[in-house]
């Protein structure tokens, strides 16, 4: 299980950090 | 990591990897295609064209990659917590009828009723165990809330941006998320979503895909609920 834990974190690690690049992205156009 | 461990390791993970292998180059196909859109745009309108980088940090990119993750998590989140209280009679996605809800702790396999090799917090018991049993849905509802704030925030910049080239006033994010514009963006998205679930509830009742588990086996007879093969 520890390569799934893994690409797990990966998986989770790139949605978290393209929603906050998606509102910090939005906050500095405003 | 030796060649056979490299072998094992993307098998193990054939299923993820490859779905985001696709992802990041459906991805950057958005991008690049997305980028030529918008400069079209730009000269129509008589401004300025930007470059890869102008495109990938403008509010209008944010807005379109956002709007779809927001539908897809939703879509998940929504067929997840649907099956727990629904079922489709012969759907292998489907739970026989008779076992609506979230079922007894000896089914589930938690607290007292937990394997040896259970998860921790499914042995836990208490508020760990409560949490730990709806974790899927927890998350899976974090990202689509996540992503649909996301869409609101770079749609409204991106909007507003398009307000200010018309000569239009630009609008608060509290009344964006009222506008025509958020919703039509939103529900084209779902939309879409939810007949794809709908017809897969009901597909896969009479058809088949041989060896997919998201399918019966093939000759499974309709009436069979909740069997993959």
């Amino acid at each position: 299980m520890r390569t799934q834990r893994l690409v797990f974190a990966v998986y989770i690690g790139l949605i978290v950090a393209g929603l906050f690049y998606f509102v910090v992205l939005g906050a500095l156009h405003r | 990591m030796s060649r056979s461990q490299r072998g094992s390791f993307l098998r193990a993970n054939g299923l993820s990897l490859f779905f985001g292998s696709i992802f990041l180059a459906a991805l950057l196909g958005e991008a690049l295609t997305g980028w030529a859109a918008y400069n079209n745009e730009q000269v129509a309108d008589g401004l300025a064209t930007v470059d890869l980088t102008g495109y990938l940090t403008s509010a209008s990119f944010g807005v379109d990659v956002a709007e779809n993750w927001q539908s897809e998590y939703l879509q998940f989140l929504l067929y997840i917590w649907a099956t727990v209280w629904l079922v489709q009679r012969g759907s292998p996605e489907s739970k026989e009828e008779g076992t609506e809800g979230t079922e007894s702790d000896k089914a589930q396999k938690i607290g007292a009723d937990a394997d040896p090799d259970s998860p921790a917090w499914a042995k836990a018991g208490g508020v760990r165990t409560r949490l730990y049993s709806s974790s899927l849905v927890l998350v899976m509802g974090a990202m689509f809330i996540g992503s649909w704030f996301a869409q609101s925030v770079a749609g409204l910049a991106a909007y507003n941006e398009r307000q200010i080239v018309q000569l239009q006033d630009p609008l608060r994010w509290a009344q964006y998320v009222w506008s025509a514009e958020f919703w039509n963006r939103t529900l084209q998205n779902w939309q879409s979503e939810f007949l794809a679930v709908g017809s897969m509830a009901i597909f896969a009742v009479f058809l088949r895909q041989r060896g997919s588990p998201e399918s019966k086996p093939v000759g499974e007879p309709h009436e069979k609920t909740g069997i993959t093969g």
